[in-house]
């Protein structure tokens, strides 16, 4: 049972987000085909939904938005700081920060990641391993979602009398960008908001918070 | 450490089978 305790959070979170996922495949799928009943054609079966450009946009769609918001405020957090926010360095130490401090190169502690060590080219991958990462699955996610969302347009277009598009082409169409602007504009207001609203609002026991005593203007939590 | 290695890996896999299997899922007008 260690092993539930020492990865409690994750396990949390991977579990109501496949409980999230299934529910929506089994409503997404139930959308799908009253859609196709309509229009005089057959049902799929559950297994079909699972792999189709349908549930594929609809889950992609999302998940591109939440990597782009890690990502910015990553990127965000180096080089900006909001004063009181518990999400944010402390005024002036804006920047990437001394090795010291980083605790890298000839100032990595003996347990400290191997690439933390060494300096040079894996040193330069490493110190930006996070924000790397993140990019990578934000552009693959976003790259997915317009596959997806390219099939999915056509089918609707070739349905109503319309012919199909490139790939290319669909790239500059309104449906794709309405649904990419739709889930970044919620991603930015809520991290604008967790940033201002943790100056003002704590939460007892959360890192996510300032210690409830702490006051307006100490910027950062450390509990 | 070994265990939570392993949680960190469940996520990466997941997250890459997803975009892998979508991307597939989409370009073959699935």
């Amino acid at each position: 049972m260690r092993f539930v305790r020492d990865n409690g959070l994750a396990l949390f979170f991977l579990f109501i987000f496949l409980c999230s996922a299934i529910a929506e495949s089994v409503v997404g799928r139930d959308v799908f085909n009253q859609e196709q009943l309509m229009h005089g054609d057959e049902a799929i079966s559950y297994g079909r939904y699972l792999v189709s450009s349908h549930f594929g946009e609809a889950m992609l769609e999302n998940w591109q938005s939440e990597w782009l918001q890690m990502f910015l405020f990553g990127l965000a957090t180096v080089w900006l700081v909001q004063r009181g926010s518990a999400e944010s360095k402390q005024p002036g130490e804006e920047g990437l920060q001394s090795d010291e401090k980083q605790r890298i190169g000839g100032r990595a502690p003996e347990d400290a990641p191997r690439w933390a060590k060494v300096r040079g080219w894996r040193t330069a991958v490493y110190e930006n391993s996070f924000l790397i990462v993140m990019l990578v699955i934000f552009l693959g996610s976003w790259l997915a979602q317009s596959a997806t969302a390219w099939t999915e347009f056509n089918d609707d277009q070739v349905q109503h009398g319309g012919s199909a598009v490139s790939w290319l082409t669909y790239l500059g169409e309104a449906d794709f960008w309405e649904t990419t602007m739709q889930n970044w504009q919620s991603e930015f207001l809520a991290l604008g908001l967790m940033t201002v609203l943790t100056i003002y609002l704590r939460q007892r026991g959360s890192p996510e918070s300032k210690p409830v005593g702490a006051p307006h203007s100490e910027t950062g939590s450390s509990v | 450490m070994r265990g939570v290695f392993v949680v960190f890996a469940s996520y990466m896999i997941l997250i890459s089978f997803g975009i892998v299997l979508y991307t597939i899922v989409g370009a073959t007008h699935h």
